[in-house]
């Protein structure tokens, strides 16, 4: 149990969330910059 | 609670607009600062400007009444929402705005007219699209304003509709895109850190998370679940996994191409802002967001102990934020900022959607289409004229609603979505999508969502929501009549950067290797 939700619950909607962070950081650390 | 506190507050909230909206009014010189601020909006200001666009007082309030109902199932809503802001600046911000700058483009519907060629059918149908789309919307949005003005003062409804509107209305017709973006980073500023001083109170007040959740799996176990069990076997249970699997879409896609969030991209000042507004965006909304949502779940825990108590409104669970503050936090100080955090967060929506009715009239039909020769002074005139009248006349339908405004407000996302997500992303990223295609798509879009909708809404149930049969629909629409007709010039696919990329691997010096850039195709659409 993790916060009274079952692991599982925990689990997926973190790790969702999380990617979408990485991914979105992964963007900004390969957009390109006009020059 | 009509105390004096409150309404200083909301005196003082509205004086800051009026304020903003005189300030700004300095700075429109031409049709180009009103309807895009001159492209000159910073960083932080884009940033909050998509995000206020998006984030809606419907959506506060019926964020925290879907949790109430529905319980953890509900809460993608929370990462599809958010990630509607980043796949609107990815998608299509990163590409149209560098077009836009080069090519002049003042609305969206200038890029679909250069893109496929079609400056009067495809321009017409799709600035009228948007216009219904977002005249929908904004009944919605008086809507919620009267729910909170009339909860706050007891005025009668139109009292409430009449005092906001002419406020708002005047707002946006004196400053333009500049009033919108800056009362949306005032207004987005209130929001945010309004929600986080009020929310942990109120997720405390019911015992905290842990407990909340408890008593959540004591009303359903399914409440504590990722997702409700197929099929729906509840009204409340129908985010079902493959219902999800549309709701990503249609949140996500559908509000990224709305028109009063995506012609935002257009005004940024500058293409490095596309770098972390994306991320940026989606934490700032999702942290909102999910604190707005975990209020719903403490006001449903509080209700379920008998420590709380809902209006007997067919909407109670609309109230659940309302509610919720009311009990936690029982100084009107909190109620006063309270309510000019849910004020801010309808208003912000409201203006965009009311600017972008106006320049889609006056700059895409009457300039474009009606009168060619008409002047900047002219198309401004328009704008503003168009601008008081939708005012008007949505605040008429909002006093008396539709019986069916919740139906009407989803229709108007599936129509988005399904009208305006193919022609755009097939117009930026595949060369072969041709005028033909993208008219036939767009009417297609248009029929099919009605239909659909009216079938889900008065026929029978569909399994999953009704927008994403119609955007299959568009989508079919689009690849064939696109194979049957001739494809739009080479000179045009050039100048729109169409092809399978987002950044440009061409004109940019500072690409040096194959590897360098993430979703950079690099095979350049010139060698194509």
């Amino acid at each position: 149990m993790f916060f009274g939700l079952p692991f599982h619950t925990a689990l997926i909607v973190g790790s969702v969330t999380l990617v979408v962070v990485i991914l979105l950081a992964l963007w900004g650390l390969r957009f390109r910059e006009a020059a | 609670m009509a105390d004096l506190l409150t309404l200083g507050m909301i005196v003082l909230y509205f004086v800051v607009l009026v304020l903003i909206g005189g300030w700004t009014s300095r700075k429109i010189h031409n049709t180009e600062d009103y309807i895009l601020a001159g492209r000159s909006l910073g960083f932080w200001v884009f940033t909050l400007l998509i995000v206020c666009s998006i984030c809606s007082g419907m959506s506060l309030l019926g964020v925290s009444g879907f949790g109430y109902t529905s319980g953890w199932p509900g809460i993608w809503e929370q990462i599809f929402v958010p990630l509607a802001a980043s796949f609107c600046i990815i998608f299509f911000g990163v590409k149209l705005h560098t077009i836009g700058k080069e090519r002049g483009y003042m609305t969206i519907q200038d890029y679909l007219a250069d893109r496929f060629e079609s400056p009067r059918a495809l321009r017409g149908l799709s600035a009228v699209s948007g216009i219904v789309v977002s005249l929908i919307y904004l009944v919605g949005q008086y809507a919620a304003i009267s729910i909170v003005l009339v909860w706050l003062f007891g005025i009668p409804h139109w009292q409430a509709l009449l005092i906001s509107g002419i406020i708002v209305t005047a707002c946006t017709v004196v400053g333009g895109l500049y009033a919108v973006s800056w009362t949306g980073l005032f207004q987005g500023g209130i929001l945010i850190l309004g929600v986080l001083l009020m929310a942990p109170p109120v997720i405390a007040s019911a015992g905290g998370l842990a407990h909340i959740n408890t008593v959540l799996a004591g009303v359903d176990p399914n409440f504590i679940e990722p997702w409700f069990p197929s099929p729906a076997y509840a009204s409340y249970a129908y985010t079902t996994p493959e219902f999800l699997v549309s709701f990503a879409v249609l949140l996500m896609v559908g509000l990224a191409c709305a028109p009063h969030v995506i012609n935002n991209v257009l005004a940024a000042k500058e293409d490095r802002y596309f770098k972390w507004a994306p991320l940026i965006a989606f934490g700032i909304y999702a942290v909102v967001m999910f604190l707005v949502k975990f209020v719903g779940f403490a006001v449903r825990s509080l209700v379920e102990e008998g420590k709380l108590v809902l209006p007997p409104a067919v909407n109670a669970q609309d109230y659940a934020f309302i509610a919720g503050v009311e009990y936690a936090l029982p100084n009107v100080a909190f109620w006063a900022l309270f309510a000019v955090i849910v004020l801010a967060a309808v208003m912000s929506t409201t203006d965009r959607l009311m600017l972008t009715v106006g320049t889609s009239f006056a700059w895409d039909i009457y300039k474009n289409i009606l009168r060619p020769s008409a002047s900047d002074k002219e198309v401004l005139l328009v704008s503003k004229v168009v601008i008081v009248l939708a005012a008007a006349g949505t605040l008429l339908l909002a006093i008396n609603p539709p019986p069916m405004l919740a139906w009407l407000i989803w229709m108007g996302i599936g129509v988005m979505l399904a009208t305006f997500a193919v022609p755009l992303l097939a117009g930026l990223y595949w060369r072969g999508a041709t005028g033909e295609g993208a008219v036939a798509s767009m009417a297609t879009g248009l029929v099919a969502s009605a239909a659909f909708g009216y079938w889900h809404q008065f026929v029978a149930p569909l399994p999953v929501h009704f927008s994403l049969y119609a955007l299959v629909c568009s989508l079919l629409v689009m690849v064939v009549v696109s194979l049957l007709s001739t494809r739009n010039s080479e000179t045009a696919l050039d100048n729109t950067r169409t092809g399978w990329y987002i950044q440009s691997p061409v004109r940019s010096p500072r690409v040096e290797s194959p590897g360098e850039t993430l979703f950079v195709e690099q095979e350049s659409h010139r060698q194509q």
